[in-house]
């Protein structure tokens, strides 16, 4: 198996963890069946976006910290999140950027935590999971997973690979959801007309189902649509990437 | 222009629910970007990409050096014949113009664009001394009647229906109502003729400056650009002080980049090269230059190592243009000359970070306008450096933070703080939620902050047992799979 | 309104300069330029750039024409390839007519002056002035008239673009006060670049001891505006038709 001897640490992210375990779970038996060996350090909790993304950087260092020692002996650090993978890829080391030591902990971090397409495409080097699917899908990119990671194709391949999905892309040019952490209830106006925009988009691929590799837009996305009473099921991709048979 | 920056909040919701300003940014948007697109596919996007590399690095050096190319631009515009004066503040700017138009006896001032000239308020400085300025680019005239300020940096009257401007030309001008884009251009041609032709100044603002020669461009497609600075006897040019280009031999870079990032243009209709007064066997032409290089807040960013990068903006708008959040307010919602993604970093430092708070979190951090913009700017990252100096402060910044802000992220830290603490919240929460929790969603929630969310999405409950608790089950069913030996297939 | 006439002193160029130099952090004036590779190009480098330029234009003469006239219909040009001088006659004889027009304002370009239009064309009841000798007079004049008509100093292919260079003979209001636009481009003015244009602009710089003319005019078209609902309209404050008439004729070199 390509996969044998890969030792990866999930970092399963709060949001995750506390809201979407289903998640957790869906990445963690996606990893086995692809050969990866996958443990949980425990003292993981949050990577700490919410608090630099609202200007608490001290706050956010502190947990950077302790995530950093969280993972410190992983080989791989494996996230079900663009947005977390990128705080602590590109943003780790900008948090410390004037302390050497820590800088240097979090450049080596970043030298080792993947998104999961990202992974399984790159570090695993798949493209068919062996996922199948009966029902039709859009795709939804996350920002930070787009223009932070650069992580474009990735999970269209692992998409377009799974038997029976008919993938139906989104017409016009990629636009944010109106998620942006703290950004949902600061601008709540605004986020809702965002919201709008993207759940119109996504209706008019006449897709049941709308897949993205991060929960906060998900559950924005998700709570729009479930609020609208919408049959279009929002889901994370390693959900998608489990399913092993016809689904509704 | 008064900084209506501390507004954001009721502004924009007051743009979102504006029926003309919502038609006007759908109707107009994509249109900006799908010009850009397609401007940028006739050279080939790896062309661009070479563009913009070779923009920023210029852009760069220059700053980097900006003493010694102001100094020389200055050099060359005064041996060319030229004027020139240094502005530090809005008042130098308004005294600069204003003294001059009273030494040479001005009555009428034609403007083209010159956004420095709105961050002074330079109309009503010269209005205050008697003197009458007249806009003469479209957008501008529109604005200048409507008495509003500008919507957006390139086009500044995108928010009017041609009903709106019709109604304006026959309210301010006493013009029949002519409900036809057409003939509604035709009619600011017909009315700002004879001021082009009368006017005794001409002010223009300068999109480069090339210090190598000493030499103002402007980029217009109108031609009001061109008689500004052709028909009245002195020629005003406002400049930010960052305008500034090393060479002439810079500006290939810039004309290409300029007006495909704007509007998607190849090249605008006129590309005006203003490098002194006229000569004496001249034809025509200015008999006075002057160039006021102004600062007004830019030596803040200058200083500035994380925001300096900001002064490498030529204003083209782009970014306006692709930001979400931009498409569904517009530029009056951010209070001052310049909104959108640039303006959430410049308009905070002109004006005084806290009175413009707002700005720099009214952004998702998408990163759009980074990928747009031709000279590579990192707006995003710029965004979180403002937000990290409001909420802690710090040698540029005053803190400003609510104590309800500082309190939340208190609570959030101690939290997530550590994995044991968190357990137990997210047991207390998941209890507590019950009564409000259905289907695993909740609705009705009169809990401050969350409300914001419910009112038109579901909140996902707390699992009743989070993925850490799941993770021994499945640590379990692992070793079960292992015993069932190497048949089972991945 | 009362009278601000407070004493009020500018910053001098000193004050402002060092206030820059205190915002990078720098102590004391430079000791030596920035290295910026475009500055540094001596006068004899400049000339070889130039040398090379001019070569590259003359063996590509007919495909920059080619190039030109295809551009310059993206960029709303009526565009004409004539093959004599005398063709421009009846150009604008056939434009006047057309457009029921009756006077014409012109530069004194080269291309112009051998031309005996005034005379020419006044058999056709045209009138036809060389906008010259400045005032109140030439100002009316460009104002009332149909047709601007120039020659041009160069063209550029890559964006369609007429430069004009205004001195005596070349007002800068021809190509733009009147309501139609007509210009007489020669194959042999014709850059391919930006670059091209600016290389040449520079040399001439360098060669006038660091001078560059006072005004240079790039016309890439039609006037246009789309300030109303993003509404392209052709023909704002300069003219509505912009007429490119590129020259081929071999008869004066």
């Amino acid at each position: 198996m390509a996969a044998d001897g890969i030792r990866a640490s999930l970092f399963v992210t709060c949001l995750v963890d506390q809201f979407y375990p289903q998640v957790g779970e869906a990445t963690v038996k996606l990893l086995r069946r692809l050969g990866v060996q996958v443990d949980f350090p425990p003292a993981q909790t949050c990577c700490g976006q919410p608090a630099f993304n609202s200007g608490f950087r001290q706050e956010a260092r502190s947990i950077a910290r302790q995530l950093l020692k969280a993972f410190r002996r992983s080989q791989f650090v494996v996230t079900p999140s663009g947005s977390c993978a990128s705080m602590l890829r590109v943003f780790y080391p900008e948090l410390f950027h004037d302390d050497p030591v820590l800088h240097k902990e979090a450049k080596d971090l970043a030298g080792r935590t993947y998104e999961l397409s990202e992974f399984v495409t790159q570090v695993l080097g798949v493209t068919d999971v062996g996922a199948a699917y009966n029902g039709s899908v859009t795709y939804h990119p996350s920002c930070h997973l787009l223009r932070e990671l650069g992580v474009r194709d990735a999970p269209l391949e692992l998409l377009r690979n799974v038997k029976g999905l008919d993938f139906k892309p989104a017409a016009g040019r990629t636009t944010c959801c109106g998620f942006g952490g703290t950004f949902s209830v600061k601008y709540p106006y605004i986020s809702e007309a965002m919201l709008d925009d993207k759940l119109q988009e996504i209706e008019e691929t006449g897709a049941n189902a709308v897949v993205s590799c991060d929960m906060g837009c998900l559950m924005h996305i998700g709570g729009g649509l479930s609020r609208k009473g919408s049959p279009i099921r929002a889901m994370h991709l390693a959900e998608l990437l489990i399913s092993q048979q016809n689904e509704e | 222009m008064e900084a209506r920056t501390a507004q954001f909040k009721e502004r924009s919701r007051q743009a979102l629910s504006d029926v003309q300003i919502q038609v006007a940014l759908n109707r107009v948007m994509h249109h900006f970007d799908e010009a850009r697109q397609a401007a940028i596919q006739e050279i080939t996007p790896e062309v661009w990409e070479g563009l913009r590399e070779r923009g920023r690095l210029i852009k760069q050096h220059t700053i980097a050096n900006l003493d010694y190319y102001l100094e020389l631009l200055a050099k060359q515009v005064t041996a060319n014949g030229g004027v020139v004066h240094f502005a530090s503040t809005v008042e130098d700017v308004r005294n600069i113009v204003v003294q001059l138009a009273r030494e040479r006896n001005v009555k009428t001032v034609v403007k083209s664009k010159s956004m420095v000239s709105e961050e002074v308020g330079l109309n009503h400085a010269l209005e205050a001394a008697g003197i009458e300025p007249v806009e003469t680019d479209l957008g501008e005239y529109i604005i200048q009647l409507a008495d509003e300020t500008p919507f957006h940096i390139v086009a500044p009257a995108m928010h009017k229906s041609k009903e709106q401007v019709s109604d304006l030309f026959h309210d301010k001008l006493g013009e029949p109502r002519r409900y036809v884009i057409a003939e509604l251009a035709q009619t600011a041609r017909r009315r700002l003729r004879p001021k082009f032709l009368e006017a005794d100044m001409g002010i223009s603002g300068a999109n480069f400056a090339v210090a190598e020669t000493g030499t103002v461009v402007i980029v217009t497609n109108e031609g009001n650009g061109q008689l500004c600075t052709s028909l009245p006897p002195i020629h005003v040019a406002i400049m930010g002080m960052e305008k500034v280009v090393p060479a002439l031999e810079d500006m290939a870079v810039f004309l290409r980049l300029l007006p495909r990032a704007a509007t998607g243009q190849r090249i605008t209709t006129y590309t005006t090269f203003v490098s002194g007064p006229r000569r004496a066997d001249d034809e025509d032409g200015p008999e006075e230059f002057h160039l006021v290089i102004v600062d007004n807040g830019r030596s803040r960013l200058l200083r500035d190592a994380a925001l300096r990068e900001a002064l490498n903006c030529i204003r083209c708008g782009a970014c306006l243009n692709i930001c979400p959040i931009y498409r569904k307010v517009g530029g009056h919602a951010y209070g001052w000359v310049y909104p959108g993604p640039i303006g959430a970093i410049v308009s905070p430092v002109l004006v005084g970070v806290p009175h413009a708070k707002d700005l720099p979190f009214a952004s998702t951090l998408c990163g759009a306008c980074r990928e747009v913009c031709p000279v590579k700017i990192n707006i995003p990252h710029m965004l979180l450096e403002l937000r990290g100096r409001l909420m802690e402060g710090d040698r540029h910044t005053e803190r400003n933070v609510s104590p309800w802000e500082k309190l939340l992220a208190q609570l959030w830290y101690i939290g997530v703080r550590d994995s044991r603490i968190m357990t137990v919240g997210q047991r207390l929460g998941a209890l507590l939620q019950a009564p409000l929790s259905r289907n695993g969603r909740l609705r009705n929630v009169n809990i401050p902050v969350l409300t914001n969310w419910t009112r038109r999405r579901d909140f996902p409950a707390l699992a009743s047992r989070p993925f850490r608790e799941r993770w021994k089950e499945l640590q379990r069913a692992r070793h079960q799979t292992q015993k069932m030996g190497e048949g089972h297939r991945g | 309104m009362a009278d601000e006439r407070r004493s009020f002193r500018e910053p001098s160029l000193e004050e402002f300069i060092s206030a820059v130099r205190g915002h990078l952090g720098i102590a004391g004036p430079r000791r030596q330029p920035p290295e910026h590779a475009p500055l540094q190009q001596s006068l004899a480098a400049q000339q070889q750039k130039v040398t090379a330029i001019q070569e590259r234009l003359a063996a590509k003469r007919g495909e920059l024409v080619e190039r030109l006239e295809a551009k310059a219909r993206l960029q709303g040009w009526q565009v004409s390839r004539l093959y004599t001088e005398t063709d421009i006659y009846y150009y604008v004889a056939e434009l006047t007519a057309a457009l029921d027009a009756t006077a014409v304002v012109r530069t004194d370009h080269p291309v112009l002056r051998r031309l005996n239009l005034e005379e020419v064309l006044a058999q056709e009841g045209i009138a036809v002035t060389l906008l010259a000798d400045g005032g109140e007079a030439m100002r009316y004049n460009a104002n009332m008239s149909d047709i601007g008509l120039t020659g041009v100093d160069y063209a550029i292919a890559e964006t369609a673009t007429c430069v004009l260079l205004p001195r005596r003979g070349v007002s800068r209001t021809v190509h733009v006060l009147p309501p139609v636009y007509v210009a007489v481009v020669e194959a042999q003015q014709i850059v391919e670049t930006l670059e091209d244009i600016f290389a040449l602009r520079r040399l001439e710089f360098l060669e006038n001891g660091g001078r560059l003319d006072p005004y240079m005019t790039f016309v890439s078209g039609p006037s246009r505006t789309a300030d109303i609902e993003q509404t392209i309209v052709i023909g704002a404050h300069g003219p509505r038709e912009a007429h490119m008439l590129i020259l081929n004729d071999t008869t004066h070199g």
